[in-house]
């Protein structure tokens, strides 16, 4: 058996980041079967109208019953939210909704299928450790991480399905597509601010080829940027400023949320590897730090010692490297998904500033006039 | 108290395997879509910026010849038991808000190819549920523009009664 093949099979680690992720795809498919039960209220019901079943008509639900499926959907996704038997909710959940799925197809939409197909990876992951109601039998802590690793696969699965189809459709690489929805979705973002010269520009077919191109890079780049240890900062960043850009001018209802917490999956499981360590006066920092600190990146050293001249705040990173001051804010961003979106930035800054310090200092202690 | 679901194998094969079988239905599945009219299951996001307009016809039996009749707003009458006329409206077969918008342009998600294919359903489905007796087929006429390009016309009707 190859060695990586072996190494996946057989990796532990802590499932904290992958029980986390669970709660958010509970309150996502609560979510979503909410979602039918207002279409239900709003519509009708589908199987009385006109629709296209993937399955035998024979096995598409009665009104009754397919109302019973989406509260059971919504507490199945409740049990997963809070960690209540979430690994049997997943599984169970996940076949219903593929169920239902099929019972239309003209209902069907990417997103939904996307959660249900990550529904069912988790369903085989640890994901009952943590972040759960009810206690589970005392562990060494160290959980198999396999279904979270074919998870992350399937995120990537998703970008080379996308961007792969858009390789190959030359009016999406000659920028046709992009043009065209830049052309008529233009005097909306007009009326929302976005300056008009700039939708004009955006909406020109050489820049808009250019768009396209950049957004096939981009979708096939993450494939295997993702996987690459020294990449997948920098492409888990890139892929945040992507989802958010079409999630700010596109519906594409709960996709954004889905893919950016399937995101998560990609940190590494080791817990508490870094330290935020504080005196009296930087108390407030550090509780900001716990408060955005979802993903459990830092341990919180307190410092107690009197007269201590360390600054009121620093972050040690998991090298042992000292944070402060705008270092601190960069490794704050890299690591807290609040400010993840910053991170880029603000590490740009860092080293510029880390450039012009030197000839700044050099100034400040040189010869006088 | 343990999970009905193996929580752990002691055996990575069986792990190799399902991820195996995971991936060969993943490829399957997007493989095939790929070549499905509404690309079910291939993962294709934002395959096209396509517009559509349809217009909606009714073709009739008018003595021994036959006329098509639009439909006024989506809706038409037909002749009841008690010699009265009722409304029917297309919209109340057809939910789907893509294809119930009549002639005014939207947009084809998911493309023009899985819309058309749509289409053709939702007529067939109109007509079998259409009581009129002298009814012999719903006609579509659907100006499309696909990506921008210049429109074109594409003609649909539901299987003839």
């Amino acid at each position: 058996m190859p060695g990586w093949l072996r190494r996946w099979s057989t990796e532990r680690g802590d499932p904290y980041v992958v029980c986390l992720v669970r709660a958010l795809v509970g309150g996502l498919l609560v979510y979503e079967a909410g979602r039918r039960v207002v279409e239900l209220a709003t519509f009708g019901f589908f199987g009385a109208v006109f629709h296209i079943p993937l399955w035998p008509e024979a096995l598409v639900p009665s009104l009754p019953l397919y109302a019973v499926m989406l509260f059971v959907e919504i507490g199945l996704g409740a049990l997963i939210g809070l960690g209540l038997w979430p690994r049997e909710a997943l599984l169970a959940s996940s076949a219903l909704g593929l169920y239902l799925l099929g019972c239309d197809r003209v209902q069907y939409h990417n997103n939904r299928y996307a959660l249900l197909v990550f529904a069912f990876l988790l369903a085989f992951s640890p994901c009952d450790a943590r972040v759960t109601l009810r206690r589970r039998a005392a562990t060494s802590g160290a959980e198999p991480l396999w279904a979270q690793r074919l998870a992350q696969l399937q995120v990537c699965i998703i970008y080379l399905a996308s961007g792969g189809s858009k390789l190959l459709d030359a009016d999406w690489r000659g920028g046709l597509v992009l043009g065209d929805r830049l052309l008529r979705y233009g005097p909306v973002a007009v009326s929302i601010g976005v300056p008009a010269a700039l939708v004009d520009w955006l909406a020109q077919p050489a820049i808009a080829e250019v768009l396209s191109k950049a957004a096939i890079a981009t979708e096939l780049g993450l494939v295997f940027a993702l996987f690459h240890p020294r990449l997948r900062a920098l492409a888990l960043w890139w892929g945040v400023m992507f989802h958010l850009t079409i999630e700010v001018t596109s519906k594409v209802d709960i996709f954004t949320w889905l893919t950016l917490s399937m995101y998560a999956l990609f940190a590494a499981p080791e817990t508490r590897e870094r330290v935020v360590e504080f005196g009296p006066a930087g108390r407030r920092w550090a509780k900001l730090v716990t408060l955005l600190d979802w993903l459990h990146r830092f341990e919180h050293r307190p410092r107690a010692a009197p007269g201590d001249a360390s600054p009121s705040v620093q972050l040690v990173d998991r090298d042992g490297r000292v944070a402060v001051g705008l270092d601190a804010w960069v490794l704050a961003a890299r690591t807290l998904p609040l400010l993840f979106p910053f991170w880029v930035p603000l590490s740009c800054a860092a080293r510029l500033r880390a450039r012009i310090s030197p000839s700044v200092v050099a100034r400040a202690t040189g010869p006088g006039p | 108290m343990g999970s009905a679901v193996p929580m752990e194998s002691s055996r990575p094969t069986a792990r190799i395997c399902f991820a195996i079988a995971f991936l060969a239905a993943q490829a399957w599945l997007i493989g095939t879509g790929a070549r499905l009219p509404d690309r079910l299951f291939a993962f294709q996001m934002f395959n096209e910026s396509s517009t559509i307009e349809i217009h909606l016809a009714r073709r009739v039996r008018a003595g021994a010849s036959q006329k098509e009749i639009p439909l006024q707003a989506g809706t038409w009458e037909v002749a009841d038991a008690q010699g009265g006329t009722r409304k029917l409206r297309f919209r109340d077969r057809v939910r789907n808000p893509t294809l119930s918008t009549l002639d005014r342009p939207v947009h084809a998600s998911y493309g023009v190819d899985a819309q058309l294919f749509r289409l053709a359903r939702a007529l067939d489905d109109a007509a079998a549920h259409d009581p009129d007796p002298e009814l012999i087929a719903f006609v579509a006429d659907v100006d499309v523009r696909r990506n921008g390009r210049p429109r074109e016309r594409v003609h649909i009707e539901s299987q003839p009664r």
